[in-house]
């Protein structure tokens, strides 16, 4: 079961990236050990309790030879979110464009490279496994997105970072710095049907200062054959709020590894999932909502959709930390089943080191409801789209959480594509 | 419009229709009562097919076409529809959605075009002050946290909005108080013409006061025992079900 990773090309790739880099020896020793690091852990195997349900492909993730993209310059409007103002980032093969560069004011928007920054995400916390993927986007990543809002600044149009799938290999990095009070809303979209064989290794770094403000809006209709693997850590210091509503509608194999730590008193962090898997697609969500500090709260509420062939996993955990008190954390996992050969896994834990607590977390994995189908079929509405109409309501408490009306009617669309596609493969 | 003969079905294995006849012409009200168990509730399933209801024997012949063979939806489209005991609830799809898609769907099967936003908009608020419903109604999720008397009330309005030719009313006045009865009866009353028919299926003789039936029809142990007018209602209102069902059929 060990994938064996052949890491010459990445070794390659590391001294072309490197010699591209101004010389700054504590940079490029940096990714130096960050490369080792990944070379010494490999990529996660089903071994690796955290990636049970997962296996990466070397032939498909790590085997691909460096995306190589010029200039990416607009987006194909095909691509883009109607609706929703240009892309204030767009990122392609890893490396990132800005339309809007801003580098003075209380909003910072650009990329790594141009701003002539050197920072570096802050690093998983956990899964330990995860941290093979991250060390492998720190020693590679060739460019980065910065968003920066300054304290007390509130953002009212919502910055839009689109993902733009490219066949290869792209190495991603997103950073997210709030200051205190500061108030935001990103959209990340994950769009593209490359016909080559694609990876996007993605790390997305949020940190949050107190009483800040994040909606983060993430939509993935990647292409089918297309893989993806994306490691969000978000810090949250007291009083700070994030929301995160994410649907997974496409990719061929897609893994989210969230992990939020709530690091001072009134952190709260609500998660609203959604995830439709079709045919061939394996679609694993795992978070780590980490309560190191007291009085904090968290939901997470993740719905699942299993249609003919499709896999979906729902790995939810969360964590609260000896001496804390008054943490509230929820956790409910609702699952769907729409074909006889379909699986969801769905496994919420908690591990709790503290007394002064509530906690709460159920799981439920189900049919459709055969007196609600017959209800819609006797008022005149085909069985195909009865069904289809009780898939959308199922879905739709997380699709109303994407509160960017254009987001949310992208969302729709793309649930809907992948409702139709599912109906074609098993040809009802 | 409608015939039933010699119909019996099971539902999990147990007979429960055995041996039903019934015909109804078009402009007839019908009205279906019996003891608890005797059957109505499977009857009025049966001819909207419901899945699971298993029809063993006998057939069912709505203007000229067999029922049996069909979907719900397509009985739906050929002018069936079934005002049900308990209606469904639908978190997630609001009443606005299923009015409009089960209206066009019939349009669609019958060939005419759907019907536009404001068709539908001004259709719907006349037939929603006709049942005392608010508007903020059409926003809400079907039957979800709706009270016994509000269910009954939509399934009324769907009704309105179809404009069926046969409705089968499946004790549409239980759990209803005497205001929402009346409102409801009235409902019913207005779509009664020379070629709509009515299947009203009851245990109580109440709601027969508002919608006075052609014919009465008592069900024991899945067969029509005794047919008459509508006095035989109040007959069974003063002395109950025991001198019109056989001894062995009393439950």
């Amino acid at each position: 079961m060990t994938a064996v990773v052949s890491t010459d090309a990445l070794q390659q790739a590391l001294e072309a990236q490197l010699a591209k880099m101004p010389a700054d020896p504590a940079l490029q020793s940096a990714r130096r050990d960050a490369f080792s690091r990944f070379v010494a852990l490999g990529l996660p195997t089903t071994r690796d309790e955290a990636w049970h349900y997962t296996r990466l492909d070397p032939s498909q993730t790590t085997d691909l030879a460096l995306a190589s993209v010029g200039d990416i310059g607009e987006p194909a409007s095909s691509l883009t979110i109607p609706g929703l103002a240009a892309p204030s980032l767009t990122f392609a093969g890893g490396r990132a464009w800005s339309s809007e560069q801003q580098t003075a004011g209380p909003v910072t928007i650009g990329t790594l490279a141009t701003l002539g920054d050197r920072r570096e995400p802050a690093g998983l916390v956990e899964p330990q496994s995860a941290q093979a993927l991250a060390a492998l986007n720190a020693a590679l990543a060739p460019d980065g997105g910065l968003i920066e809002i300054s304290a007390g600044t509130h953002v009212a149009e919502p910055l839009y970072c689109l993902f733009a799938a490219t066949p290869g290999q792209s190495q991603s990095r997103l950073l997210v710095r709030l200051a205190e009070n500061a108030k935001l809303k990103l959209v990340i979209h994950h769009a593209g049907r490359p016909t080559e064989p694609g990876w996007n290794n993605l790390v997305v770094d949020v940190q949050q200062g107190a009483g800040s403000s994040l909606s983060v809006y993430r939509l993935n209709e990647l292409g089918a054959d297309y893989q993806q693997t994306e490691q969000m850590t978000v810090r949250i210091a007291a009083n700070g709020k994030f929301h995160l509503a994410t649907a997974d509608l496409g990719a061929g194999l897609s893994r989210n590894d969230v992990c939020i730590q709530l690091n001072g008193a009134g952190a709260d962090a609500q998660l609203d999932g959604l995830f439709v898997a079709n045919q061939g697609q394996h679609l694993d969500n795992r978070v780590l909502l980490d309560h190191a500090a007291s009085n904090t709260t968290s939901w997470q509420r993740f719905r699942g959709i299993g249609n003919h062939r499709g896999r979906g996993i729902f790995n939810g955990k969360v964590l609260v930390r000896e001496g804390t008190k008054g943490v509230d954390a929820q956790q409910t996992s609702n699952n769907l089943l729409l074909a006889e050969r379909c699986e969801i896994d769905t496994k919420p834990e908690l591990e709790i080191y503290a007394d002064d607590v509530k906690c709460s977390h159920g799981a439920t994995v189900g049919k459709l409801d055969d007196d609600q189908l017959y209800y819609l079929r006797s008022r005149g509405i085909h069985r195909a789209e009865a069904r289809r109409l009780l898939i959308q309501a199922f879905a739709i408490s997380v699709v109303e959480r994407f509160s960017i009306e254009a987001v949310a009617q992208q969302v729709g669309r793309a649930l809907d594509n992948q409702l139709t596609a599912a109906m074609r493969e098993e040809g009802t | 419009m409608l015939t039933v003969n010699n119909l019996h079905a099971r539902v999990e294995e147990r007979e429960i229709l055995k041996g039903l006849s019934l015909k109804i012409r078009p402009g007839e009200v019908h009205a279906i009562m019996g003891p608890n168990g005797s059957g109505k509730s499977t009857l009025a399933q049966v001819l909207a097919g419901r899945p699971g209801y298993e029809v063993t024997a006998g057939e069912v012949v709505f203007e000229g076409q067999d029922l049996l063979g069909l979907e719900p939806e397509e009985r739906a489209h050929l002018g069936i529809f079934l005002a049900f005991q308990y209606p469904v609830e639908i978190p997630g799809v609001n009443n606005a959605y299923l009015l409009k898609a089960a209206l066009n769907a019939s349009r669609q099967a019958r060939g005419e075009p759907p019907v536009d936003a404001f068709e539908f908009m001004k259709l719907v608020r006349a037939k929603l002050e006709q049942m005392q419903m608010s508007q903020d109604f059409l926003h809400r999720s079907v039957n979800e946290g709706f009270s016994g008397g509000e269910k009954k009330r939509n399934e009324i309005l769907q009704m309105l909005m179809l404009e069926p030719k046969l409705a089968v009313l499946d004790e549409t006045d239980s759990g209803l108080d005497i205001d929402a009865l009346k409102v409801v009866a009235a409902g019913i009353n207005s779509l009664r013409n020379e070629q709509r028919s009515f299947l009203v299926v009851t245990h109580y003789q109440r709601l027969l006061e508002y919608i006075v039936p052609d014919h009465v029809h008592v069900l024991a142990e899945g067969r029509i025992v005794r047919s008459g007018d509508s006095s035989l209602a109040l007959a069974l209102e003063e002395q109950g079900y025991d001198w019109v069902v056989p001894k062995e059929a009393r439950g």
